[in-house]
């Protein structure tokens, strides 16, 4: 009773501060916090998908950077060679996305753990390397640039067009929302359970009729799918592609944005997108430093937090509700006075 | 239940550190940057450096950081431009589109930067330049992709010449002179060596020389000894070698190594540095190349630049040369400018400034269409063999 | 031609077998990727570049750089991995990149990023095989890397410490129950292992220059090479490393030299799918 009148004013507050996120860019005049802002936006998308195959699945894949670059290459392609606008380009780039997720989860999640790990480096590894030689099509080391911005929307006789960093910004979130929304009914439904039964052990989800293999590329292929959106969307916002930005270090930076902000969490993708990206770039004061604090920081915060920050907040969570329950019953305190 | 008290204030500490630290770090940023946005507060013009400084290419822009750090203690030292000091703001875009984006609007939204130098490589000046035109920010970029004269923005100009202008010098040098008739190339595949490399095979076809074979290297390679076989199986009459100075100097000595003895070029000056002889020794002697600039070039510039590297220790060579000149001919034309961002911009596209690489005119796409002259590193120096026309 | 890519091939498997050792020996112990070794290999090339600079002689130099690198790689398990021992894998391997990023960018700001060359006493000679020409430093990587392999099999199986070394790999709770110290065993193979790697940069250091990011690729391949050979298999990594360097020269000179690192990745996966315990692996059950 208390319970669901506690979750009821979540939720009210939750759908509260989710409207108000929208009215942001009021508050912010300065473009390059925008920039940023929409940057942690694309980041957290891409979290939030590796996180359903890593955090839920237990799955580790270090290619999703490559998947982000699928997506933005076709976008970036079809925008450029056909014209087509981004509402076509969008969906198109996350078919074709989920279409090379699928074959390589297909490929890959025969295998487990670490040689999981090694056949999505090499995966991933591969089709950096076609977008860098593959001339005719991605241009090659020169990339695509001019890539179209989003058509005007008109909803009614107001129109939104895409200009500035602050236009972008709705639309980002509109994404990212959709992002969480999947993501929650996924994980709450049968076949998230399921996943988290082949996280938690495989064999013993395998003995209990659960089609391991079936679910991994299914999840595989969502999580993917999140990642061609994110690219869409980055070529449409930056309007210029090239290889370099999908190399191994972009995998490698996505994974350690779910593993900082707390993996199997999707407010832990969030926060990891948002911590790692603001002190990349408020690490800029020092620009001499600036790498070597950034790899220092990670390595302190995973050897000393290994759930990442979701987990210290749970542990602060629960040093709270240890301490009220002390206070509230006193007889039980009686352990705690022999310490002073 | 004591040992998890401890662990969790131990953590607790940890967290809050972590926390500070960053505060602080975003605390200054956003305190600085409010504080002189858009205004030339105080005595001082903020010019930005958009180049790489971490990663594969950090030591290209380390190079253009170091010339660009001359120009300015010249300039400063003798006093500044209307009184004005110029301050550089050096920012680190790792090559990638996302990072120089961010750092273009960090350096202008924040530190109030009148210009920038930089962009090293096309992507990410193609994307910078986005948000520095609409700005009014002043570009000066070295990147080769033929794009990057098709932007229309007003603003972006290109100090380092094309490779329509390089290549055609220096595959005509190789034909009349040198009776080149068949040529391999060998190209870094990044938009550098492809521009050079497309350049290169329209000359060819207007020359009538025939290229035997095209092979590349991606960036990052040292091992280039599967290409040279491979040319040395086809035993051409020359080969042009696109790439910068460690590269070019690592492909010789392999070359020279798989027996392959034959006159290399390169189209461009990428290479000219002391580097390149210090690490390619006897086997890059004889290399031809198309040059903007000669460092052992007698004259006041010159002379004064080479003073300047000297006394600041810092490695004269093509790279920095060239983003010495541009931050020389920025600073004139912010002088005439009086750095307001329109009548500089105009008096960028007017300047005839007599730079170190030769005379800095832009034409209306802010291109510069002067022609190169052909070097030769000859007994460990680089020497003029044929001056420009 | 023929002839030309098999000694490449064979000088680049030679430092793709030394790499992929330092994968392997730490797999055996922690099963775990440590992706921070490609580091190991540019430091240990660094310090003895530093060293030369320092005019010291030069097999000392190379000495030091050796044993900067296995300092280098005894301090990372001590530092940061003995503290993550009960950690899940994942996190290991983000620490591993951490640590990655953080010597990459130590490296340059300490040396700074321009690419140096270590000096090499072989560097201006060549011999004269048939009608073509191989330098001596080739050979000098070759014969090095033959005795590194020779005195690692020694260690391994005829030492005590090998064979503790040995049932760790198997076992290490159980070694641990024997009476042997784990840890003192890992930090040895660590040390060994990273040895190892910084003798393979300061091998290549005159012929592909030291730079901070060197690390990076050579990792990559070493790493490729240790899965090749089954992942634990000191001897099959070796075969493994040579293996992938004289496919990978074959494949760049008959193939394409722009996917020429398509190719070994492509190696990887077939590897991977068809005998995931490598070439001269031996089938593990996996425990329930």
């Amino acid at each position: 009773m208390d319970l669901t009148k506690k979750s009821g004013v979540r939720k009210a507050i939750l759908i509260f501060a989710g409207i108000a996120l929208f009215f942001l860019p009021l508050g912010i005049v300065n473009p390059y916090f925008m920039y940023i802002i929409n940057l942690i936006l694309i980041y957290a998308l891409l979290a939030l998908g590796l996180d359903l195959i890593v955090g839920y699945t237990g799955q580790v894949s270090v290619g999703h950077g490559a998947f982000f670059g699928v997506g933005a290459y076709v976008a970036a392609i079809l925008a450029k060679n056909f014209g087509l606008s981004f509402w076509l380009t969008l969906p198109l780039s996350i078919v074709v996305t989920s279409v090379i997720g699928f074959m390589i989860g297909f490929i890959g999640l025969k295998l487990i753990e670490e040689y999981l790990v090694m056949a999505t480096l090499a995966f991933g590894t591969i089709i950096w390397l076609v977008f860098l030689n593959w001339t005719d099509l991605t241009g090659g080391p020169m990339g695509i640039a001019g890539i179209p911005a989003p058509p005007t929307v008109k909803i009614g006789s107001v129109e939104f067009p895409f200009l500035q960093y602050h236009d972008y910004y709705p639309l980002l979130l509109i994404f990212v929302y959709l992002g969480i929304l999947i993501t929650r009914l996924i994980i709450k439904s049968g076949f998230g359970r399921a996943c988290t039964a082949i996280r938690d052990d495989e064999l013993a989800a395998q003995a209990m009729g659960i089609p391991v293999f079936k679910t991994k590329v299914t999840m595989f292929t969502i999580s993917s799918a999140f990642c061609g959106a994110a690219g869409g969307l980055y070529a449409h916002f930056l309007h210029v592609v090239s290889p370099e930005t999908f190399a191994f270090g972009m995998s490698v930076t996505i994974l350690t944005m779910v593993m900082i902000g707390g993996q199997g969490s999707i407010a832990g993708a969030v926060i990891g997108a948002s911590i790692l990206t603001i002190s990349s770039e408020a690490l800029r004061e020092t620009p001499e430093l600036r790498m070597l604090i950034y790899g220092f920081m990670i390595v302190v915060m995973i050897m000393f937090f290994p759930k990442g920050m979701m987990g210290v907040f749970q542990m602060m969570k629960k040093r709270f509700l240890q301490r009220k329950e002390q206070l509230e019953k006193p007889t039980v305190e009686k352990e705690g006075l022999s310490y002073e | 239940m004591g040992q998890s008290v401890n662990v969790f204030v131990k953590k607790t500490v940890l967290f809050m550190i972590l926390a500070v630290l960053l505060a602080g770090c975003s605390a200054t940023k956003s305190s600085s940057g409010n504080g002189s946005s858009k205004s030339e507060s105080g005595d001082s013009i903020k010019v930005g450096l958009q180049a790489p400084m971490t990663g594969d290419n950090a030591q290209y822009g380390q190079d253009m950081k170091n010339g660009v750090e001359l120009a300015f203690k010249k300039i400063n030292s003798e006093g500044g431009i209307n009184g004005k000091k110029l301050k550089l703001i050096v920012g680190d875009d790792k090559a990638t589109p996302t990072e120089a984006v961010a750092v273009v609007n960090k350096m202008i939204m924040n530190d109030g930067v009148k210009a920038i130098i930089g962009g090293y490589n096309s992507s990410p000046t193609l994307a910078a330049q986005d948000v520095s035109g609409p700005a009014q920010v002043l570009h000066l970029n070295m990147g080769a992709s033929p794009d990057l004269s098709k932007t229309g923005n007003k603003y972006l100009f290109r100090v380092i010449l094309t490779g329509s202008v390089y290549v055609p010098a220096v595959m005509k040098y190789m034909s009349e002179e040198k009776k080149v008739k068949k040529i391999a190339a060998l190209f870094e595949n990044t938009d550098y060596g492809i521009t050079m490399y497309e350049a290169a095979k329209t000359s060819a076809k207007d020359l009538g020389l025939e290229f035997a074979a095209t092979e590349k290297y991606n960036p990052g390679d040292k091992n280039f000894s599967a290409q040279l076989s491979k040319i040395k199986a086809l035993n051409p009459d020359a080969v042009m070698v696109v790439g910068l100075y460690n590269e070019v100097a690592l492909i010789e000595q392999q070359a020279k190594q798989a027996g392959l003895k034959v006159q290399f070029f390169s189209p461009d000056d990428s290479m000219y540095s002391k580097q390149l002889i210090t690490l390619g020794g006897e086997a890059v002697e004889n290399h031809i190349f198309a040059s903007m600039i000669d460092l052992n070039a007698d004259t006041e510039e010159m002379k004064e630049f080479k003073k300047l590297a000297e006394e600041n220790n810092i490695p004269a060579q093509a790279n920095s040369a060239i983003a010495y000149d541009a931050a020389m001919a920025l600073a004139k034309a912010l002088e005439e400018g009086k750095a307001d961002a329109e009548k500089s911009r105009d008096a960028l596209a007017n300047i005839d400034y007599k730079g170190i690489t030769g005379p800095i005119r832009f034409d209306k796409n802010g291109d510069r269409a002067n022609t190169p002259m052909i070097m030769q590193v000859q007994k460990g120096d680089f020497v003029v063999i044929k001056q420009s026309e | 031609m023929f002839v030309d890519q098999l000694v490449n091939g064979i000088v680049l498997g030679s430092i793709y077998a030394l790499m992929a050792i330092g994968y392997t020996m730490v797999w055996n112990v922690l099963r775990f990727i440590n992706f921070a070794h490609g580091e190991v290999y540019m430091g240990g090339a660094f310090v003895s570049l530093y060293l030369l600079l320092l005019d010291t002689p030069i097999w000392i130099a190379y000495l030091g750089g050796v044993l900067a690198g296995a300092l280098l790689g005894y301090l990372m398990e001590k530092v940061v991995y003995l503290r993550m021992r009960s950690a899940p894998k994942l996190n290991l391997l983000i620490a591993a990149i951490g640590i990655s990023i953080l010597l990459q960018n130590l490296a340059q700001y300490i040396w700074g990023a321009t690419p140096e060359r270590l000096t090499s006493p072989f560097l201006s000679k060549n011999i004269q095989v048939g009608d073509m020409m191989i330098n001596q430093h080739y050979i000098f990587i070759i014969i090095l890397t033959i005795l590194v392999m020779i005195t690692l099999e020694l260690f391994i199986n005829r030492t005590l410490m090998g064979k503790a070394v040995q049932a760790a790999a198997q076992n290490i709770n159980a070694t641990q129950l024997m009476g042997i110290n784990a840890n003192k065993i890992i930090s040895i193979t660590f040390a060994i292992g990273s040895a190892v790697g910084a003798l393979a940069g300061i091998l290549v250091g005159p012929v592909f220059l030291v730079y901070p990011t060197m690390g990076i690729f050579a990792g990559l391949k070493g790493f490729t090479a240790s899965v090749m050979g089954g992942m634990g298999n000191i001897p099959g990594a070796m075969i493994a490393g040579l293996m992938l360097g004289v496919i990978e020269s074959f494949a760049a000179g008959f193939i394409s030299s722009g996917y020429r690192d398509a190719v070994a990745m492509v190696i990887l996966l077939f590897i991977l799918l068809v005998r995931p315990q490598g070439i001269f692996g031996k089938i593990v059950q996996q425990k329930v």
